[in-house]
């Protein structure tokens, strides 16, 4: 099980977001929303920094305990 | 096509066996190239279940009086020869055999219904619908679900020349979950909403059918989630990147529409 809380934490230790806001979709369907701004994305594609998101939770994602976050992931 | 046997070939029994081997073989042809025409539940049930043996299955719903149909049934005959063995056609005047569409839940012609023997029941599957006689719609959904006629994963030495070719096919690929017009998931709903929205013509990949290709492609990839959506064989993304797309206006040219 994954909480808003963890999923926050992680994102902070790791992109060092100047905003970061996580929302629980449907936390029964694991489904989870996170909106990113961080000076890392400068000039990076929007693959690479969904990617980036994504690398961060690939456990959770592989093993299904998040079934989808949706990402907004953008430089100040 | 022609054979002459010079009658010194056999003796009377070899060659009355030889023709019956011949006539059956002749059967067998004419019969899976054939448009198979159901005008019974029972026939149709028959149907589905010779198509349970790995086949696929596309089922047109249609009436004598309906011009429409007649442009399916063209469509159809022409794929007859490229999915020989591969995909059943049949054909359902509506109008006659009440029981089937009721069986199938079709209420309109034309109606054409697709097939898949399911991996977990080895049954026909219900996967796709084309309602109406929207010919793309159709050729979409042939061509996504069937592939070519040859290129099934046993054609390629291993899961990640599989994967290669399947990302790298003409135009935009989508790797979804469910089809466009049965999707399993909202975010493959959703996807296929922008695409009709902005008239983006896609072929899509239901993972659903392989577990193999389900799991693959997200280490293929290093991408976690479906759908996924390519242009020569490069990944695109996801609903998210792809929904961000279109709204900053930039979806169909990275899609090159």
């Amino acid at each position: 099980m994954v909480v808003v809380a963890e999923i926050e934490a992680r994102i902070r230790s790791n992109l060092e977001p100047t905003s970061c806001e996580v929302t629980a979709i449907s936390e029964e369907d694991r489904k989870y929303s996170v909106a990113i701004v961080s000076h890392i994305f400068e000039g990076m594609p929007l693959l690479k920094r969904h990617r980036m998101v994504n690398d961060l939770f690939k456990e959770e994602l592989l093993s299904g305990d998040i079934h989808a976050l949706t990402i907004v992931a953008n430089p100040p | 096509m022609v054979f002459f046997f010079p009658s010194f070939f056999f003796h009377n029994h070899d060659r009355e066996l030889s023709c019956k081997k011949l006539s059956k073989a002749f059967i067998y042809i004419k019969k899976i190239h054939k448009m198979r025409s159901v005008s019974s539940l029972k026939e149709y049930s028959s149907l589905k279940e010779e198509a349970g043996n790995g086949l696929g299955l596309v089922v047109h719903f249609s009436a004598s009086w309906c011009e429409p149909c007649k442009n399916v049934r063209s469509m159809l005959e022409g794929y007859l020869s490229q999915y020989n063995q591969k995909v059943l056609f049949a054909e359902v005047d509506a109008d006659l055999v009440t029981d089937v569409c009721e069986a199938e839940n079709v209420e309109c012609v034309p109606f054409i219904a697709f097939f898949r023997t399911s991996l977990r029941e080895r049954a026909q599957e219900r996967v796709a619908d084309v309602v109406g006689g929207k010919l793309d719609h159709l050729e979409m959904n042939l061509v996504s679900l069937y592939g070519n006629g040859h290129d099934t994963r046993e054609s390629f030495p291993d899961l990640n020349e599989y994967l290669k070719y399947l990302t790298s096919r003409k135009g935009v690929v989508a790797f979804i979950t469910g089809t466009p017009s049965r999707p399993r998931c909202g975010f493959t709903g959703r996807l296929v909403e922008i695409f009709y929205e902005l008239g983006i013509k896609f072929i899509y990949y239901d993972v659903w059918a392989s577990d193999e290709v389900c799991e693959g492609l997200k280490k293929y990839s290093e991408w976690p989630t479906y759908p996924q959506v390519y242009v020569d064989g490069e990944l695109i993304g996801g609903y998210d990147i792809c929904s961000q797309l279109k709204e900053s206006g930039e979806l169909k040219a990275i899609l090159k529409h």
